[in-house]
């Protein structure tokens, strides 16, 4: 039959074949643009219907769940009232209750969600990325420990996203054990911002420093995973890490390694610190400096540091930002207002910094 | 004897037949991916929320720059909606670039200015500060008076002063959504590599702003606006959703923007000696990550919202279209080396052709391609049939691209909430075909003129103001 017709396609005079190829197109175009049309529609009463829905299920549950939180009802009387269609809006509502509450009214809407948690396990195992992340995001919020091993699992998922909710996830229940698991895994975060990724994995708390610090001095991990573990025992404020300013605050050291090497002693820096800084401040490169100056300025307020003036001709406008609130926070207002009422280059910023709160 | 003219129509007919085809099929791919990534992302939202990440990891702060001239009829509404911003971090730069009317007066009364000083951060040579002032009422709020030196002037401006990690630039007589920089922040933070990231624009003509908010959205009255409106939706969910999914991102509109400090700077900074400052960053900031071979990712994303104003009059509305075609020139001519370049990538080997044969030689080949079937048709040379039939494809193909974004939007963020407006929608999608685009084309094609006439103005944009509750109230009493 194709044969037939395509026999009677070339047999056509050219200017026939153009139109017979128009024609064709114009139908299938017509066809797809009613398709179109009627899908919008569709998606317009369907969304429609769904949040009348929604809003009529809530309405239900709402309720229900306030008289389990008082102890009215028992956890597992709402059974009747979540149709198996339903769960999973079930699920994301009730989720939304438990991170409101805790203790043991917590552990009373755990309870009531639990039947239905086994039955949305299998979506773990869903091709579709934000499923399968979706799953352990709600699986999260519900709780059991139980889980912890299907996280530890998705930390090797291909996606990222599903890796990084699965590290949150870890992250949150604050076992050193969780997050051993996640830098173990540390190389599947490459692509994500380091604050955000120290910030997750701060969340397991003190427990997880002394591996966070072996991270940061082992040298033959990647500079921006060193860069996380220093990030990290920022946040969790580990004054043991500034034991380790004779290995970090080295020449040869990778320079963002050492600027969070010194924004970490910025927060937990003491007076022995001060040689291994000016060391640093040898380098002459911009961020180091701006960031060491600072340091040095709360370290040696008694002794007030020469190198803030050497700063202040400095051609990074940071170093020399740095160096201005340096002077002001020691004290030095009169050296300011001289720098800001005289023709320095950068007159202006010392006027700025002296009027800056 | 070879009929030289007749050759020259069938060549020239098979050319407008070759573009047509290859343009609607790129077209057709962009809308079929940005449906397919769309999805996606909505539903990558609902795992991981951005204020989420924000109260974990804290905000990035951000310097706003909004670059104001002669914007005295929306100044104050616009800063007002800047400052209700929610974000936990951020500065707002108002760099008036010499305006002429009381877009200063009207800041610096309204927001209770004082002068003070601030130094520049950076040396991005600019035309002369006159004053830097701050507000009283608002920490957050800088105003900095400069002497006239265009949009991007202006926006250098900014960038020298700003001092925070990220800079948005966004045209003074935009809207942002409350929680536009949230959202737009979000690529920031799952990937460290991200140095720009461009939001969705939106029409604001006809929809109801309170307290610097746009509240009830609706098509606005004026056709001319409606038209645009489904322009946006078209160009925004389809196309540039399409282009970023595969990591091609050209464009970041002026009006909504957020880019790396450093890294914009590094690059120069905004070109001045152009009217499509926007594009012309990207397209720099493409080529010099790739020369100095330093990873990056440029990125859209369909839901931060600014909203704008656009153009009731088609004298205005022309002029427009005319500045954006000898931008879209302006650029391409000055980063030609990315052309079919193969050091460049994906960027020099797929987008920039696409928009320098598609885009910007589109109404060389539309205009001269209406005119010569006309006279193909007149002279014989095409049946009626075959005139109608091409028509009548091109017709649908325009209509079906139109109700995809529709489409589009109804599967994503469904702004037009009443049934009346998602009716209004699809008709527009049919009768613009009939005179709007044509006119479009003819200001895109008088562009192009205007360019090669060396014209370098901004041309003169009348601003309405937005359609404020409180402005309707004073109307009625």
């Amino acid at each position: 039959m194709i044969r037939y017709y395509w026999h009677i396609f070339i047999t056509m005079s050219r200017q026939d074949q153009i139109l017979f190829v128009l024609t064709l197109s114009i139908l299938l175009l017509l066809i797809f643009v009613i398709f179109l049309a009627f899908s919008t529609f569709y998606l317009r009463a369907k969304n429609n219907r769904k949040s009348r829905k929604y809003y009529r299920l809530e309405r239900i549950w709402e309720p229900l769940l306030l008289e389990i939180l008082s102890e009215e009802r028992a956890p597992e009387s709402i059974k009747s009232y979540v149709h198996p269609d339903d769960i999973w809006q079930f699920l994301t509502y009730l989720s939304r209750y438990i991170a409101r509450v805790d203790g043991e009214a917590r552990q009373r809407l755990i309870e009531a969600g639990q039947p239905y948690v086994k039955r949305i396990l299998n979506k773990l195992h869903s091709w579709r990325v934000e499923k399968r992340a979706e799953v352990i995001s709600l699986l999260q919020r519900m709780d059991p420990d139980q889980y912890d091993p299907a996280f530890k699992k998705a930390l090797k998922d291909r996606s990222f996203l599903v890796n990084m909710v699965a590290a949150r996830a870890l992250a949150r229940k604050g076992q050193v054990e969780n997050g051993k698991a996640i830098l173990k895994h540390l190389n599947r975060f490459e692509i994500w911002s380091v604050n955000l990724l120290s910030s997750f994995i701060a969340q397991v708390g003190n427990g997880l420093s002394p591996a966070l610090r072996a991270l940061m001095t082992d040298r033959n991990k990647p500079a921006w995973q060193r860069t996380v573990a220093i990030e990290t025992l920022h946040k969790l404020y580990d004054f043991k890490a500034g034991d380790y300013a004779n290995v970090i605050c080295t020449p040869d050291e990778n320079r963002e390694v050492v600027a969070a090497y010194l924004r970490l002693l910025r927060v937990i820096g003491e007076e022995k610190h001060i040689p291994y800084i000016k060391q640093v401040c040898e380098r002459n490169d911009p961020v180091l400096l701006a960031n060491g100056i600072r340091i040095l300025v709360n370290l040696e307020k008694e002794k007030f540091p020469a190198c803030l003036y050497k700063a202040m001709d400095h051609s990074s406008i940071w170093v020399v930002i740095n160096a201005a609130w340096g002077l002001k926070e020691s004290g030095k207002l009169d050296v300011l207002r001289h720098y800001a009422y005289s023709d320095h280059p950068r007159a202006e910023l010392a006027r700025q910094v002296l009027m800056e709160a | 004897m070879i009929d030289i003219p007749r050759l020259f129509l069938d060549f020239f007919n098979h050319v407008v037949l070759a573009y047509f085809f290859i343009l609607n099929t790129v077209y057709l791919i962009l809308n079929s991916i940005s449906f397919i990534s769309l999805r996606r992302y909505a539903r990558s939202m609902r795992v991981l929320q951005v204020d989420e990440l924000i109260n974990i990891a804290g905000a990035l702060p951000i310097t706003l720059i909004a670059p104001a001239y002669n914007e005295g009829s929306t100044i104050v509404e616009s800063t007002r909606s800047l400052l209700a911003l929610k974000y936990p971090d951020f500065e707002i730069i108002t760099v008036n670039d010499g305006s002429k009317d009381d877009t200063l007066k009207h800041v610096i009364e309204n927001f209770d200015m004082i002068q003070v000083s601030r130094a520049p951060i950076a040396s991005l040579k600019t035309a002369e500060v006159k004053a830097v002032y701050r507000s009283r009422k608002h920490y957050n709020l800088w105003l900095i008076d400069k002497e006239n030196g265009g949009k991007a002037d202006a926006l250098n401006c900014g960038l020298n002063y700003a001092r925070t990690p990220l800079f948005c630039a966004i045209d003074s007589d935009s809207l942002l959504e409350r929680d536009s920089l949230t959202r737009i922040v979000r690529p920031f933070l799952e990937n460290k590599e991200t140095i720009a990231a461009g939001g969705i624009i939106r029409i604001a003509n006809g929809c109801d702003v309170r307290g610097g908010e746009v509240k009830n959205i609706k098509l606005p009255k004026n056709q001319l606006a409606r038209f645009q409106v489904m322009e946006y939706l078209r160009a925004f969910l389809a196309g540039r959703m399409g282009w970023d999914t595969i990591k091609l991102t050209f464009i970041i509109s002026g009006a909504f923007g957020i880019f790396k400090r450093g890294i914009a700077i590094a690059a120069g900074g905004y070109h001045t000696q152009t009217v499509g400052e926007d594009m012309e960053l990207v397209v720099r900031l493409h080529r010099y990550c790739i020369e100095n071979s330093i990873p990056y990712h440029i990125t859209f994303i369909p839901d931060p919202v600014a909203w704008t104003e656009c153009p009731e009059s088609m004298k205005i509305l022309g002029r427009q279209r005319d500045r954006w075609q000898r931008g879209l020139i302006e650029v391409l001519f000055r980063h030609k080396k990315m052309l079919m370049n193969p050091r460049y990538g994906r960027i020099g080997m797929l987008a920039y052709p696409y928009f320098f044969f598609l885009e910007m030689c589109g109404p060389l080949v539309e205009v001269p391609g209406y005119l010569l079937f006309l006279i193909s048709w007149a002279t014989g040379n095409l049946s009626t049939m075959y005139v109608s039939a091409f028509f009548i494809l091109a017709f649908i193909f325009g209509v079906n691209l139109s109700i995809f974004a529709v489409g589009l939007e109804e599967l994503t963020f469904k702004r037009y909430g009443r049934f009346r407006d998602l009716l209004n929608l699809f008709w527009l999608a049919v009768i613009e075909n009939f005179g709007y685009r044509q006119l479009t084309t003819y200001w895109r094609a008088r562009g192009t003129w205007s360019f090669f006439r060396k014209v370098k103005s901004w041309g003169a944009m009348e601003r309405k103001g937005f359609q404020t509750i409180e402005a309707d109230r004073n109307k009625k009493s």
